[in-house]
């Protein structure tokens, strides 16, 4: 195998998946925390299944954007991708190859999904391969391009994209975090039977100088079994199934099952640690930062490690800038989101 | 006397109100360090010489056997290859601020997943991994 360094590869990458021969681009600009993102999408399988996550930030055509994705597929760009050229140790499980991130050429290979994507930062193009679009698992479609959008935001932009939940009243937001398990999403949808604003609740973009969080992605995810209990009325039409056994849960689209509450961005007033009791009532108490940078660092910082000082030192920024308060999440769902709506108009 | 350095690009870390995060990013294992430990910890960082800080914890202390309980702390950083030894820089003195408790290091291993893969064996005629 001829192995190309870095650059070499990223760039001969990029220009297949842009230029090869195949079908014309659906293209589109979002504007994603502020940065105008224009994606070609040279697949309209792949258009249909990624784009939805997205769309209620899509925005008027920008002339200078910051950054420009390409995102292909076999089935419709005959492109001729270099062949792999990093030796099979050098990957990590979350998809970066040892010696293909360190600079501005940016390699990731997402194995389970057949995902290339390369990035060259000193350009500020980008490209997506995707070898198999039927076998996209449902995380892909909830929150597509994680790999380029953190590399972009967290080194390129200085806001990482952080594993947490976010809820506002008017522009005032709360990042609620918390591992597997505890109770972010269901928070979440609780929040948006009371009427709160919708920022994600999965990956946000955080803005730890100007203390701002945007929205990234627009489903929501929660277990089928679970549709009863949230309260939410009649959300059929706003669905996607899960898509393969190894799935779990469905997708809420909020943005068209509620479009006035989803919102782009608001200022962080606190950030609220998740953590399911007992009983029915729900509670806020301080904490210290120090607890939540531990949750937010192992939560995040080891997925993409070429980020990893980045967003350490942001995610460390924005817990000595915000204060940072429990949120003990009991049984009655209403009350765990009255809870929430009570504590961010007080804040 | 001995100095060290934080062992980067591989380790990162923050501290916040005498609360260090500690991450070693090869290994995928995060380290928890609080109070007298976090302010060795962010003096070793500094360049500040073992000898000198194994003499003011102990003052801090008021405890000459608090020096060992920092020496075995130290060699537990060591141990899990946060520090490394470094000559070109080198801090002062530390500084004691919150009350002496034992140095210890908490250490987590939720990230491995995330970091370490099964070897893979195969590979297509273009470099793609081949499923097992």
């Amino acid at each position: 195998m001829n192995r190309l360094d870095a650059e070499r590869f990223v760039k001969d990458t990029l220009r297949e998946i842009e230029f090869a021969r195949g079908g014309d681009a659906i293209e589109q600009t979002y504007r994603i925390a502020d940065q105008h993102v224009v994606i070609g999408f040279r697949s309209p399988k792949l258009f249909e299944l990624l784009s939805p996550s997205i769309a209620h930030l899509r925005s008027d055509p920008s002339p200078r954007p910051d950054l420009r994705l390409t995102v292909a597929d076999p089935a419709y760009v005959h492109a001729t991708i270099p062949a792999l050229p990093w030796a099979p140790d050098r990957y990590r499980a979350c998809g970066e190859v040892g010696g293909y991130v360190e600079g501005q050429h940016y390699s990731h290979l997402n194995l389970p999904m057949s995902a290339l994507s390369v990035f060259d930062e000193t350009e500020g193009r980008a490209g997506y391969w995707c070898r198999k679009p039927e076998d996209l698992p449902s995380y892909e479609l909830s929150a597509p391009f994680r790999a380029l959008f953190t590399r972009f935001f967290t080194r390129s932009r200085m806001m990482p994209i952080l594993h947490a939940a976010c809820v506002a009243r008017g522009d005032k937001a709360v990042l609620i975090i918390g591992g597997k398990g505890a109770g972010k999403s269901t928070t979440t949808l609780s929040c948006l039977s009371v009427g709160m604003g919708f920022l994600g609740d999965d990956k946000i973009v955080v803005d730890p100088t100007n203390l701002r969080a945007h929205s990234l992605y627009c489903p929501a995810k929660f277990f089928l079994a679970d549709s009863e209990k949230l309260g939410l009325g009649n959300i059929d039409g706003f669905l996607r199934l899960p898509r393969t056994a190894d799935d779990r849960k469905a997708l809420l689209y909020v943005d068209r099952f509620s479009p006035g509450q989803m919102v782009a961005q608001a200022r962080i007033v606190a950030i609220l640690e998740c953590n399911l009791v007992p009983g029915e009532q729900s509670t806020v108490i301080k904490s210290g930062p120090g607890s939540a940078l531990q949750l937010l660092a192992s939560d995040n910082v080891g997925m993409f490690p070429s980020s990893a000082a980045a967003t350490l030192a942001n995610v460390a920024q924005l817990c000595r800038r915000v204060p940072c308060y429990r949120l003990n999440a009991g049984h009655d769902r209403k009350e765990v989101a009255r809870t929430v709506a009570r504590f961010v108009e007080n804040c | 006397m001995a100095s060290y350095r934080m062992n980067s690009p591989k380790v990162v870390a923050e501290t916040i109100d005498n609360e260090s995060v500690v991450i070693n990013l090869d290994k995928g294992t995060y380290y928890s360090i609080r109070g007298t430990g976090s302010e060795l910890w962010d003096a070793l960082r500094a360049g500040v010489p073992t000898g000198v800080l194994l003499t003011q914890v102990a003052a801090h202390a008021g405890d000459q056997t608090a020096s060992d309980t920092a020496t075995k702390f130290i060699e537990k950083l060591i141990e899990e290859e946060l520090i490394v030894p470094d000559h070109s820089t080198e801090g002062s003195t530390a500084n004691f601020a919150v009350p002496y408790s034992p140095p210890d290091v908490v250490k987590y291993s939720d990230m491995e997943a995330l970091l370490l893969l099964d070897p893979i064996h195969d590979v297509d005629e273009v470099g793609w991994p081949v499923p097992a």
